[in-house]
């Protein structure tokens, strides 16, 4: 056996399987089992790491969750960020490195900061580095700060997922009031699930070694019971995190066999924590030197993993469940040399002990010997008058013991001080949830057993639901109840030494007394000014002490100062489990029968809107993007062009009073659309909002498709039944989506009606009998179509809508057969040159909230004859403010090679800040060979050529105001 | 008020920092003030400041129903910058991001100020047009606003390793912001209480108030509160998240609505993210401590709400979001999560303004409230003391929803 | 995160619901008649409550039902879903 520390036997690691790994480059042998603070313990490692904040030597302090001492970062593959020794398994090769160290947590270069410690009080920050500035400290203060580095390998070795579920009974902890739980819903029959809580692994609220065995025999019947149980589910190496609203547990559970972190989201009607207690430390000088340990922790590394790290032991405490440990540790034959007790009154507590042990009844300590272990200590009586020198190399600190209420609180429970345990315990529940066993407060084993069987029960009962009665085990220990009192600070300190509150983030005593001194007063904003439990362990081993340490120096009762406020996550939750899996943002997107036709050919395909994923435009070989798009350009103005539309909303309402519901929904006359007819249309928002534009056909008595933007086809659906179901719900109408039912490809361009007429069709096209704006159903080479005559580019325009499965084989037809017509595809960028040149409207360019229609110049599409629609009353109103009006119109730039930046706007004078408007959107205009704009301007209707300025971030651009619409104003193209 | 300087820290070093007195005067409650500011907080606590050393205003009491700087400026991610869209807004946020940097000297209170430059990374050409146009904008009030290349912002954020060609949405372009800034939030609310208290003004914690008090002539009275009943000519509510909470007790009619906003933080890592990161696109934006967190927003809850925790579906959104962009942060760690409360109006712009009730006034409507506070005070202050709105805040008063000229921001559309 | 219970479907996920916004009188009849005052609250002013607020869900992602669902904006607890019955 080469561990210095471990004992000749028991233990549950496995002294046949050794395992070596590095530590700062050392290496180590630990066993399989062990975690990496039991391997460094048995070899004798004392100094694992610097502090935060003074650099001070720390050690380990627990053996779980709770751990405040060190953290390590893990290197070379499975690396990890900064993470507690006692929850990492060693394993094979392992390279483990301290933090907060440079070179070693021996020799830290750093520690020659603590010469300034009296320079660092709590706050020190907030009074000085600020003076020239601030920014010529922060470089050095950041390099300080932090802990690990962030692992830079994208593929971590473990996966994460997650996945949902839900139970009537949740319960969470895997000690004796869990199992009771357990077994006792398990029998209702119902869902329950189980969590085998990380949290309360630390072997909790220590229990005599012979009721231990007792104990231990029947939970282990009972979790054999459970095996019976398909109505069960268990989940063990979990860690249950977060608590939210609706009774939502959040467990997080490694799954070793698959490598695995798994996230449940579990809904519970009803939780049941179990979650036992954790030992809180004492406060006294120089309480954070390697070797002083919690006793829990020094408990579960002899029991657990063989270890003992020292060979005289001294314990120190201010209640009787550390006498557990003595007898624990004496039965290993280790030597016991002192108690020392900070009660006066200790009963019986220690009566039986063996007279080599020397117990001292309200003694403190007062000074802690040995610089980077402990040696030695000195302990005074509370009255003053005596003190005694001893030596030890281990000191096993019992502050009391508090239950785990990180998710009580986070349920939204309340809790208050219990002064007999000296701890908060839960009261009222916010949830549906209760608080059993060590969790509620119930320390003795005795007690602990028949609470939980109680509460359990009424709960079951209370539910309406049934199980056995449990037989309890008969345990001998209640003569001994968990007895304590209250030491939250030592009573005198001396100069040069530091009393830890919180051992992780360096908040000592006086820091608090500083705090509070200052003003800092409530425990809030004492964590706040101290940093104090704000650290990567939440201060689950010091908040309690804090709260009596403010109680104690401010005489406010424990109740009125309160704990600081546990947060999620109970412990720190790598974000992959949180985040969907392997980073995948799912926001799938949605693409059309020819995207992959689009893709061979050349598109230039990205996000428009609505998660579709479309053509910008169609590169050709050695063609830029400008050529691309005039290409296309020409060949909408000169010859024929086919774009795929399918992407736009498509929005069918029918019903008797269809024509009264779009009469509300539309600012225009709808009622008096011909059958076979479209018009076009804006609807608002109450509020007076351009909410879309679009066209809605009558497709016969009381049935109308309407046509809306891509980028606001969810939105106006939504606007469509809200008003149907909400306002309108007196009318007979129903709307149904049919965006994904009609898929279009538009066919424009001059030689648009010559080319389809190849084209078995039973629809007259001819202009007289297809007009603009008509709508007719008929068949196309086989597949039933519907074209509507609507155009966004001022050519003539047929846009042929099939039912999406025929989709692709329209296409190629289309363009198989358009070869010698010289059939062009063209994108969104194309439609946006063209759109320009004829000054319609797109909603992401021209409309940004302070527009209405009559600025557009579409005053004529606002009834003046429907008493009511949406937003009419709100237009109106808003135009009683008579600030100046932002009007479309549109520019041309003086110089002719300039093209006005979009979104640049216009001003009044170079040199005054006042915006009368701004460019909305600008383009080359192939058929008008230049640049040309749209913008909205102040007044500008009434501005017609009027030279106005464009300010860009070099300077002025002059341009002149023109109507808005650069091609073919009385749109005989778009009607041919 | 005792001077905080690398000096008084050695000085009082010898004495064991014994003798550091409070920042912050404790004194018992009047019957009386001239000004009532309910609210602790950022807002309220810049206002009584300004009111004091602007207009001499020191007989005032800042009431607060919990510990001081315990409401958003504690909840906050504190993002300091002025890339906004509308006239209206770019001067007054350009004023308060300028504020800020002289703060520290000004309060004799070290901030942790931190210029740290903002990148816009930006996916959709919506986005990139609506950034565009801020630019142009912001150029005309002084504010900067600059395009960058992708491989630039890569070069500056070497671990933006997500959005590539490849991705659901590759990154197109990006925008920096150099004004952008963070610093340490709670000193803040300190550093504005102490200096307040030291020109005689008085904050009282755990001092809530019940209900407003209104004269028989309409005007405001008072307020009652736990201590008892304490009259006053001016009053006002600087309550972010609970405004109506207080005006509901005189019936006032606000167009305010309250929502839950939450954040979260890493471990502590070592210095890699030198800028704020924004990602309108994704829904997520974040920056690194001094401490070495990386503190991390997202977009609010839907529905309204009062509570202070976090939402589990915007949550993993917003990691999922994080993680498309740094992939390598899947192993870096939760360390804690919380939320706050706003209040927000129609346009989701802020209300700085007098009440139907005279003598009561409202600052409210704050999201992102934090970025405002040294010109939300000021100006704050400047109508309470004067009863005409700053020129920097005269857009932000009730007046504009009279006739609906909303002052609707980028990103902000009218809510359902 | 949520489950509503939708009277349709039994509990669901929030995932499948759509916030439709705080549950406000419906539209009135005579709009143009109301005072500017009046119609500019209708517009503007919700009810804003620490407790147990009125709101609208689409139950979008689900059987598309619109629900009034009361729920309790302190703690997020939902008090009671129904139809929404907007007469």
């Amino acid at each position: 056996m080469p561990h210095k520390y471990r004992l000749p036997q028991g233990g549950k690691i496995d002294r046949q399987k050794p395992i070596k790994f590095t530590f700062n480059g050392v290496t180590i042998e630990g066993c399989q089992g062990d975690t990496i603070a039991s391997a460094l313990l048995a070899n004798g490692i004392r100094i694992t790491g610097r502090s935060f904040k003074y650099h001070r030597p720390r050690g380990i302090v627990t053996a779980g969750i709770e751990e405040p001492g060190t953290f390590v970062e893990v290197m070379g593959e499975g690396r990890s960020t900064t993470v507690p020794a006692t929850m990492v398994h060693v394993q094979p090769e392992m390279q483990v490195k301290s933090i907060n160290c440079w070179p070693n947590p021996k020799y830290d270069l750093a520690q020659l900061l603590q010469v300034f410690s009296p320079l660092l009080p709590s706050g020190f920050y907030y009074k000085t580095f600020f003076q020239p500035e601030w920014k010529v400290f922060e470089p050095f203060i950041r390099k300080m700060a932090g802990l690990a580095k962030i692992p830079q390998d994208d593929t971590p070795l473990q996966s994460y997922d997650s996945t949902d579920t839900h139970c009537e009974f949740l319960i969470v902890g895997g000690g004796i009031s869990g199992i009771i739980a357990t077994v006792m819903t398990a029998q209702t029959g119902k869902r329950v699930i189980w969590v085998d809580n990380l949290q309360n692994q630390h072997g909790g609220f220590p229990i005599a070694s012979a009721d231990k065995i007792i104990l231990e025999r029947w939970l282990q019947a009972l979790r054999d019971q459970l095996k019976g149980f398909a109505n069960v589910r268990i989940l063990k190496q979990a860690l249950a995190w977060g608590y939210r609203e609706q009774n939502l547990v959040l467990v997080n559970q490694n799954r070793e066999e698959v490598n695995d972190v798994l996230l449940w989201r579990i809904r519970a009607r009803q939780v049941l924590l179990a979650n036992g207690c954790t030992e809180r430390g004492l406060v006294f000088p120089d309480n954070d030197r390697p070797g002083i340990m919690l006793a829990s922790g020094v408990m579960k590394y002899c029991q657990h993993y063989a270890v003992t790290p020292g060979e005289r032991i001294i314990l120190y405490t201010n209640n009787n469940s550390i006498r557990i440990l003595a007898e624990t540790l004496m039965g290993q034959g280790k030597e016991i040399s002192a108690i020392i007790d900070t009660r006066e009154d200790t009963g019986q507590d220690y009566r039986g002990l063996p007279p080599t042990i020397k117990i001292l009844t309200g003694y403190e300590i007062t000074k802690v010997i040995g610089w980077n272990s402990v040696r030695g200590l000195i302990a005074s009586s509370l009255s003053g008058d005596d003190s005694i020198r001893l030596s030890c190399d281990l000191l096993a600190v019992s502050g009391g013991w508090n239950p785990n209420l990180q998710l009580w609180m986070q349920s939204g429970g309340a809790y208050a001080f219990s002064p007999e345990t000296a701890t908060f315990v839960p009261t009222t529940s916010l949830q549906e949830v209760i608080a059993l066993g060590m969790c509620a407060g119930y320390f003795n084993p005795k007690e602990n057993l028949c609470e939980t069987r109680k509460r359990v029960s009424e709960l079951i009962e209370n539910l309406g639901l049934k199980s056995e009665s449990l037989e309890l085990p008969q345990l001998n220990m209640s003569e001994k109840p968990y007895r304590i009192q209250s030491y939250w600070q030592p009573s005198s300190t001396n100069i040069g030494s530091k009393s830890f509150v919180d051992i992780l983030n360096d908040v000592t005593l006086e820091d608090i007394k500083l705090a509070l001194r200052e003003g800092y007063d409530d425990i809030e904003l004492v964590k706040r000014y101290t940093t104090l439990g704000m650290g990567l362990d939440q201060g689950k081993t010091g908040n309690v002490n804090a709260t009596g340490i403010v109680a104690t120096l401010s005489g406010k009762p424990m109740d009125d100062v309160g704990l600081i406020k546990y947060r999620s996550p109970v412990s720190p939750i790598p974000f992959g489990t949180v985040g969907k899996p392997e980073g995948k943002f799912i926001k799938p997107y949605r693409t059309t029968p020819i995207t992959n036709w689009n893709r061979k050919n050349g598109a230039v395909l990205y996000e428009a809107g609505a998660n579709w994923k479309r053509p910008g435009y169609y590169l050709l070989q050695n063609e830029t993007m400008a050529e691309a798009i005039n290409r296309e350009a020409r060949a909408v103005r000169n010859g024929l062009a086919i774009y795929d539309g399918s992407p736009l909303g498509t929005f069918e309402i029918k019903g008797r009073d269809a024509a009264k519901f779009l009469d509300m929904i539309y600012t225009n006359r709808i009622g008096d659309i011909p059958k076979g007819t479209g018009r076009y249309g804006l609807m608002l928002t109450e509020e007076g909002f351009i909410l879309d534009d679009g066209v809605c056909f009558c497709m016969a008595e009381n049935w109308y498709q309407v046509s809306v933007s891509t980028g606001n086809a969810d939105q106006v659906h939504l606007h469509l039944e809200k008003c149907l179901r909400y306002d309108f719900s007196h009318l007979e109408v129903s709307v149904t989506n049919l965006t994904l039912q009609w898929m279009n490809a538009t066919v424009c361009g001059p030689l648009a009606r010559d080319f389809l007429q190849e084209f078995s069709l039973d629809i007259d096209l001819s202009p007289e009998k297809f007009p603009f704006m008509g709508i007719r159903d008929g068949v196309f080479n086989g597949m039933p179509v519907r074209i509507a005559r609507v155009s966004f580019t001022g050519e003539l325009s047929f846009e042929i809508n099939v039912h999406t499965r025929y989709l692709k084989q329209l296409w190629e037809r289309l363009i198989s057969k358009g070869n010698k017509y010289g059939i062009t595809p063209i994108g969104s960028e194309t439609n946006h040159v063209l759109r320009v040149e004829k000054g319609f409207l797109s909603l992401g360019h021209e409309v940004d909230g302070v527009v209405d229609p009559i600025d557009l110049g579409l005053g004529w599409v606002m009834s003046k004859f429907k008493k009511d629609y949406i937003g009419k009353k709100a237009v109106a109103l808003n135009r009683t403010s008579h600030l100046p009006r932002k009007e479309l119109v549109g520019l041309v730039a003086q110089n002719n090679d300039i093209q006005f930046p979009e979104g640049a706007p216009i001003v009044v004078s170079k040199n005054q800040s006042i915006i009368e408007g701004h460019v909305t959107a600008s383009v080359w205009s192939e058929i008008n060979n230049r640049f040309v704009a749209l913008a909205l301007l102040n007044n500008g209707r009434s501005r017609i050529s009027e030279i106005v300025q464009v300010r860009n971030l070099t300077g002025i651009e002059k341009g002149e105001v023109v109507a808005p619409c650069f091609y073919d104003p009385d749109g005989k193209r778009l009607r041919s | 008020m005792q001077k905080y300087s690398l000096f008084s820290l050695i000085r009082n070093s010898f004495t064991r920092h014994r003798n550091w007195p409070r920042a912050w005067k404790s004194v018992d409650l009047k019957q009386s003030y001239d000004v009532i500011i309910i609210g602790a907080g950022g807002h309220g606590l810049a206002t009584a400041y300004y009111l004091a050393k602007n207009y001499g205003i020191t007989n005032t009491a800042v009431l607060e129903r919990g510990w001081l700087g315990g409401g958003n400026v504690a909840r906050n991610t504190v993002t300091i910058r002025s890339n906004y869209l509308r006239p209206e807004s770019i001067p007054f946020f350009v004023k308060s991001v300028e504020m800020y940097e002289g703060l520290s000297q000004e309060l004799n209170f070290n901030l942790m100020h931190s210029r740290r430059s903002m990148i816009d990374v930006i996916h959709t050409y919506p986005k990139l047009r609506e950034i565009t146009r801020k630019m142009y904008n912001m150029d005309i009030f002084g504010a900067t606003y600059k395009p960058i290349s992708v491989a630039e912002i890569r070069r500056r954020i070497p671990t933006l390793t997500g959005g590539g060609a490849n991705s659901r949405l590759p990154i197109i372009a990006g925008m920096v912001h150099p004004e952008a800034a963070v610093n340490r939030h709670d000193a803040v609310a300190w550093g504005y209480a102490r200096a307040a208290s030291a020109l005689g003004v008085e904050v009282h914690q755990h001092t809530k108030v019940n209900r407003l008090l209104k004269n028989p002539d309409g005007t405001i009275k008072g307020v009652s509160t736990t201590k008892g009943d304490v009259s006053a000519g001016k009053v006002a509510v600087a309550v972010s998240g609970h405004t109506t909470q207080v005006t509901d007790t005189v019936d006032l009619n606000l167009p305010l609505r309250s929502f839950n906003l939450s954040a979260f933080v890493s471990e502590p890592v070592k210095p890699m993210i030198d800028v704020i990161v924004n990602c309108a696109d994704l829904g997520f934006y974040l920056s690194q401590t001094a401490k070495g967190e990386l503190v991390i927003g997202g977009v609010p809850d839907p529905g309204q709400s009062f509570r202070r925790g976090s939402n589990q579906l915007i949550f993993e959104r917003t990691v999922g979001a994080m993680l498309e962009l740094f992939p390598s942060f899947k192993k870096l760690k939760l360390l804690r999560q919380w939320g706050g409360t706003l209040d927000t109006a129609p346009d989701s712009s802020p209300i700085i303004s007098e009440t139907e009730i005279p003598g009561l006034f409202i600052t409210a409507g704050w999201w992102g409230g934090y970025k405002a506070i040294p010109a939300g005070g000021l100006t704050f202050a400047n109508l309470i003391a004067t009863n005409t709105p700053h020129h920097l805040a005269k857009s932000f008063t009730l007046d504009r929803f009279k006739t609906l000229d909303y002052i609707l921001e980028s990103g902000t559309t009218a809510r359902v | 995160m949520i489950t509503i219970n939708c009277p349709f479907c039994g509990p669901r996920d929030e995932r499948e619901f759509e916030y439709c916004g705080p549950h406000r009188q419906k539209r009135p009849d005579k709009i143009n008649e109301m005072t500017t005052s009046a119609f500019i609250d209708y517009l503007t002013v919700p009810e804003n409550p620490e407790g147990e607020a009125k709101e609208v869900w689409w139950h979008r992602r689900g059987c598309g039902a619109w629900l009034l669902v009361v729920r309790n904006t302190r703690t997020h607890e939902i008090i009671k879903v129904s139809e929404l019955d907007a007469t």
